[in-house]
């Protein structure tokens, strides 16, 4: 059995309603008939739901680092809030749970589960055998809808995005938006919409409003066309070779949305061993674009000065199905996470986990991470940002060896007096930060502490700026954010 | 050179949203590309910049280029940027942790945004449960309350079962107030854009906030402000201080709303100045007088008395016949305000003072007698023995008064025997109701409130809260709080007159309750031939006059009424034999006989149904049916509870 701690059960929980239902369960006594095996990795019972019969519930630990809830109950949110509340209900009081047999069901479960751990493996010993020819069909309907996507950006420039007109935009809606799907391009598909639905409003807004549509669709437009561009330099290398994604496409292939599944990054070798990740911001935005709403945390894994991204994408279609990711106060410890091409902050994910509490060895051993250089920090950055395709909102841990207040405005400096402005990045959809600021830190903090901090850059006034999202001091990490 | 690039991305936006097509005609392009051809020796970058602008302009017409360009300029652009602050150097301000910080999940956060994005009380109950959950105050929601600063909505909580006092309350000036002094240093920022009913907050929360640090900034927006709510707010936000005892002195204006606001910031200020202006503006005016004396150290106990005795003696000097006060208004007016805080100065010069008054003749100018009132309120025994004694006055108000002062010093025995015979006695005008309070003791077995008795008794709280509580023969009885006497009902013997007591004023209730409990058999009959008696003069004078149905019918009802409680008396006296002679006879007319049945049935006395049912076969269908159908459901209910066999037992005689 692993350490149950709240904060862990919470981490587990399908959103904080269900915890808190959860918790309202265990309060009211529904849990009844509880029994946890010999050998400690599997807890079962039954809750008393609003109905006659009882759902039943389990936890299992067989693999400490996948726990499998399983519930009875007609709820489609996994875990449910009665195997959370059984979970809660053992780790308030085990004394409640009398030792017992594992349920033939449950037995019967499990062994569904190894054969299929089991077939996983051997996908990643033996990779499975790519049908080429499948495949080259497959990125020639891509590079067509590519094409068709050209098209469609060089219509819109060459007469002017103002000249679109409303019938217009939806001719392209039930035409090229419909027939993108037809490509294998989803997310092409969205981008395309977002350009239509931006022309939309641009279309219905007061002429001063109109402006700022039109810039932010030119940009868009611009970043399209770079993309298309490297899609098609990558489709048509790839149907010439006849190869699928390998290490060299791979950034080109994510750009372009690809779905990874974990084994084939973890095949192509990205992927680390034995992760220690702290949590050292997270929030959550609504991305247009994406049409979804997007849990995203940043991360440091022990021992690496990398800061990496999470994001948990919630199309708006699926949200009330789909786990609803929250602040991670302790530390994730996963036998293995995998890691997707990108830039400064790349994407990862693991499986299974389990966490440990982070102590202040682990803070220091964080604060060592810190880079402590403006010079070299503020070049990686731009490096980054002059990447037409790369992230707009780098994420860099910094130490500082103060905090000033110059007029209303905030900044941190080095030890060789360099500054980075901290202003709210408004761009990145976060909350402004520079209020908590002053509100969490102690006087001593504003001097020799490690921040993390999230870019931007202001065209408006030629600014590159940088958001406070957390501070990290020698006792703990202080939440800017979330 | 940043400049130059952020006219070469305008333009080619330009380009962009009129179309591509007429690129070759942009003149502004065109000197851009002119600037770009004079530095493109300085960088790569430049020349390649005024590379592809040439190349636009000569006709090349090509989307590729076009957006290659676009963004080339940005790129470089990012890479312009600078991340240098300049300005004065200010000190932070931050916030002393005493306690470590709680942290709120992002998604509990989120519940809290979500939750002010709401609307009405709807959103203020649910802001008040995470007030509960202590899930409100959380640095990072900082920003999201001052985004609703102009919230003026003070939500109370809901739970009717807790005192008014005891009830928690919230608003957005409370929320934001409780994250402290770090906060202010925005707040000021936020003023100079703020519209004026956020102003209004915003100065609400420094006011709260304030230790005289802001008192400079205060100032200055008296100063500047114009609106008047604000400047109120300002000058209700001042500390108190010897600096702003002078602003304020020297402060003129001729808005009244703002003048009553200057004084009320001189009250808080101990200067003595300060003290004169507020004493020299509130004499006059009994407004501003009421919202001033609100702060407890206004008066002195002399001033008090002083201010006492003049407006007193000004009463005085109006003729006796004035008795409506209408020339000594004001007077009037503020000596009853007075009085009505005469509980802050409880002393023996006040109860001098107060006792003069009442011998004097001057409270006779008081409809609700407030001298006396005052009197009770200072709640010594010297001041309730001199009001106890006032009965002998014989006015009603006096004997009321004087009813409670009693039962705050003696026992009830002896406040029944001392107060006895006004019981008998009619009294016009008599605040304190003795026979509905005495009523009131005996009809509720358990639980007496004689509050209604104390009636426009400014004591009424203490009164509301003094229970007679029963305990088997005994009756405790809480004379005032935390003072209570035990009544052994058994050991008085009051029967006999509690029976006179309610033969004398006709009460129903009195009867009917001493009947059922504590009344001997002697006494029991004693009342039933009352009753005999009231019933022969009852049909002596309705005889059998029909009623319709007609529940509007005042006189119908009043006739029901009277006739009911007659029968019920007699029911319970043991008179239902003759209960059953009349109550058929009386069905004819009047629609109370299921009532007194259902009164009746608690004894269960089959027999009495039988006969009853025996005697409708003479009535009408309709009447008969309906009480041929309540015989029914009463016997099954008698049946349901002894079972079938159950036979006649014991009631009718």
């Amino acid at each position: 059995m692993v350490d149950l701690t709240e904060a862990y059960i919470k981490s587990l929980a399908f959103n904080d309603a269900a915890f808190v239902n959860a918790k309202k369960l265990v309060a009211g006594n529904k849990i009844i008939g509880t029994y946890i095996t010999k050998e400690e990795d599997l807890i079962f019972g039954e809750c008393l739901g609003s109905g006659k019969s009882t759902y039943k519930t389990s936890v299992d630990f067989k693999n400490p680092e996948e726990v499998v809830f399983r519930c009875s109950c007609p709820s489609r949110q996994i875990p449910c809030k009665h195997a959370t509340a059984l979970l809660y209900q053992y780790f308030s009081n085990p004394s409640l749970f009398k030792e017992g047999e594992v349920p033939e069901e449950i037995q019967s479960k499990r062994e569904k589960i190894e054969k299929k751990v089991q077939k996983k493996r051997t996908e990643v010993d033996k990779p499975k055998k790519v049908n080429i020819s499948a495949l080259v069909k497959k990125m020639k309907a891509q590079l067509q809808g590519v094409e068709l996507i050209e098209q469609f950006i060089s219509e819109c420039l060459m007469g002017g995005i103002a000249t679109i007109t409303a019938a217009q935009i939806k001719a392209y809606k039930t035409g090229l938006v419909k027939e993108l799907g037809n490509y294998y391009l989803p997310d092409y598909q969205n981008k395309v919409e977002y350009i239509l639905q931006q022309l939309e409003y641009a279309l219905r807004a007061e002429e001063d409003y109109k402006m700022v549509y039109y810039k932010r669709i030119i940009k868009f437009l611009a970043q399209l066309q770079a993309l298309t561009k490297l899609s098609k330099a990558t489709l048509e290398t790839a149907i010439e070779q006849k190869k699928a994604v390998d290490e060299q496409s791979a950034y080109a292939f994510t750009k372009m949305g690809y779905i990874w599944k974990l084994e084939e990054l973890k095949n192509l070798g990205f992927n680390k061993e034995d992760g220690q990740l702290v949590q050292l911001g997270f929030y959550d935005y609504r991305d247009e674009e994406q049409k979804a709403y997007i849990d995203q945390g940043y991360y440091l894994n022990l021992g690496e000065d990398t800061i990496y991204t999470t994001m948990n994408i919630r199309p708006y279609k699926l949200v009330k199905r789909l786990k609803e990711e929250d602040t991670q106060f302790e530390m994730i410890l996963t036998p293995q996470f995998v890691v997707y091409p990108g830039e400064m902050n790349k994407r990862i994910r693991w499986e299974g986990y389990t966490t440990q509490q982070i102590t202040k060895e682990h803070l220091v051993q964080i604060r060592k991470q810190a880079k402590r250089d403006y010079k070299v920090v503020l070049k990686e950055v731009k490096s980054q940002l002059k990447d037409t395709l790369a992230e707009k909102n780098p994420v860099v841990l910094v130490h500082y060896k103060e905090i000033v207040q110059l007029g209303e405005n905030f900044a941190i400096r080095d030890e060789n007096n360099e500054m980075i402005a901290l202003a709210h990045a408004k761009s990145a959809g976060t909350n402004d930060t520079l209020l908590a600021l002053q509100c969490l830190l102690d006087k001593e903090e504003l001097k020799d502490q490690v921040m993390l901090g999230i870019f931007e850059y202001r065209p408006e006034d030629n600014k590159l700026i940088m958001q406070p999202i957390s501070v990290i001091t020698q006792s703990e990490i202080k939440r800017l954010l979330g | 050179m940043n400049e130059l690039l952020l006219e070469l991305k305008e333009r080619l936006e330009h380009i962009g949203i009129i179309g591509l097509k007429s690129v070759t005609e942009d003149f502004r392009l065109k000197k851009i590309r002119e600037k770009l051809k004079g530095l493109s020796s300085k960088a790569p970058v430049l020349n390649k910049l005024y590379e592809l602008v040439n190349e636009l302009l000569e006709g090349n017409i090509s989307v590729q280029l076009y957006v290659g360009l676009v963004n080339l300029v940005n790129s470089i652009l990012c890479t312009q940027g600078n991340s240098v602050v300049e300005g004065e150097t200010v000190e932070i301000q931050v916030l002393e942790h005493k306690e470590p910080i709680k942290y709120l999940s992002r998604l509990e956060l989120n519940t809290v945004r979500n939750t002010l994005d709401g609307s009405s009380t709807g959103k203020w109950a649910s802001l008040m449960t995470a007030y509960k959950n202590d899930k409100l105050i959380d640095y990072r929601l900082l920003e999201d309350f001052l985004k609703n600063i102009g919230d003026k909505y003070v939500y109370e909580d809901y739970d009717y079962r807790r005192p008014r006092e005891e009830r928690k309350t919230l608003s957005m000036v409370e929320i934001i107030t409780s994250y402290g002094k770090p906060i202010v240093s925005r707040l000021v920022k936020l003023f100079k854009t703020a519209q004026n009913y956020e102003k209004t907050n915003i100065v609400r929360i420094m006011g709260r906030l304030n230790d005289g640090e802001y008192d400079a900034q205060l100032r200055k927006w008296i100063d500047e402000e114009t609106a008047e709510d604000v400047i109120v707010q300002c000058l209700s936000a001042l500390s108190s201080s010897e600096e702003n005892a002078k602003f304020l002195l020297a402060y003129s204006t001729k808005k009244k709303k703002i003048q009553e606001a200057r004084i009320m910031a001189l009250a808080k200020i101990p200067e003595e100045e300060a003290r004169a202006e507020v004493k020299k503006k509130c004499f006059k005016d009994l407004n501003l007088f009421r919202m001033v004396f609100e702060q407890d150290d206004f008066l002195t106990e002399e001033e008090y008395l002083d201010l006492l005795r003049e407006k007193a003696k000004s009463l005085d000097k109006i003729e006796a016949d004035q008795k409506t006060l209408n020339s000594g208004r004001k007077d009037y007016e503020f000596l009853t305000f007075l009085l009505r805080y005469i509980h802050r100065y409880k002393s023996d010069a006040i109860r001098e003072v107060l006792i003069e008054l009442i011998e004097t003749g001057i409270e006779e100018r008081f409809q609700s007698r407030e001298i006396s009132r005052s009197l009770f309120q200072m709640k010594d025994e010297e001041s309730l023995a001199y009001l106890a004694n006032l009965k002998d006055q014989q006015e009603g108000y006096y004997i009321t008064i004087s009813f409670v002062a009693a039962l705050k010093l003696y026992s009830p025995e002896r406040v029944y025997d001392e107060f006895a015979e006004f019981t008998t006695r009619q009294f016009k005008n008599v605040k304190i109701n003795l026979r509905s309070l005495l009523e009131e003791i005996a009809s509720k077995e358990d639980f007496v409130k004689y509050n209604s008795a104390c009636a426009n008794c400014e004591d009424r709280d203490t009164c509301a809260s003094s229970t007679f509580k029963a305990r088997d023969s005994k009756k405790q009885v809480e004379v005032a709080p935390n003072e209570t006497v035990i009544l052994d009902v058994k050991a008085l013997k009051w029967d006999k007159r509690w029976v006179d007591y309610a033969e004398q004023m006709n009460l129903k209730k009195l009867i009917t309750y001493f009947t059922l409990t504590t009344m001997d058999e002697k006494n029991k009959e004693a009342v039933k031939i009352k009753y005999l008696k009231a019933l022969d003069a009852f049909k002596a004078e309705v005889g059998e006059v029909e009623f319709y149905p007609n529940i509007a019918d005042k006189k119908r009802k009043q006739v029901e009424e009277t006739l009911k409680e007659i029968l019920i008396g007699l029911l319970k006296t043991g008179g239902s034999s003759i209960v059953i002679e009349h109550i058929v006879y009386f069905s004819f007319y009047l629609g109370f006989l299921e009532q007194i049945l259902f009164n009746y049935l608690e004894m269960e006395d089959m027999p009495l149904l039988d006969e009853v049912a025996r005697q409708t076969e003479a009535i009408s269908n309709y009447r008969r049916e309906k009480i041929e159908k309540f015989i029914k459901e009463a016997k099954e209910i008698i049946y349901a509870k002894n079972g079938k066999n159950f036979g006649p037992l014991h009631g009718c005689q």
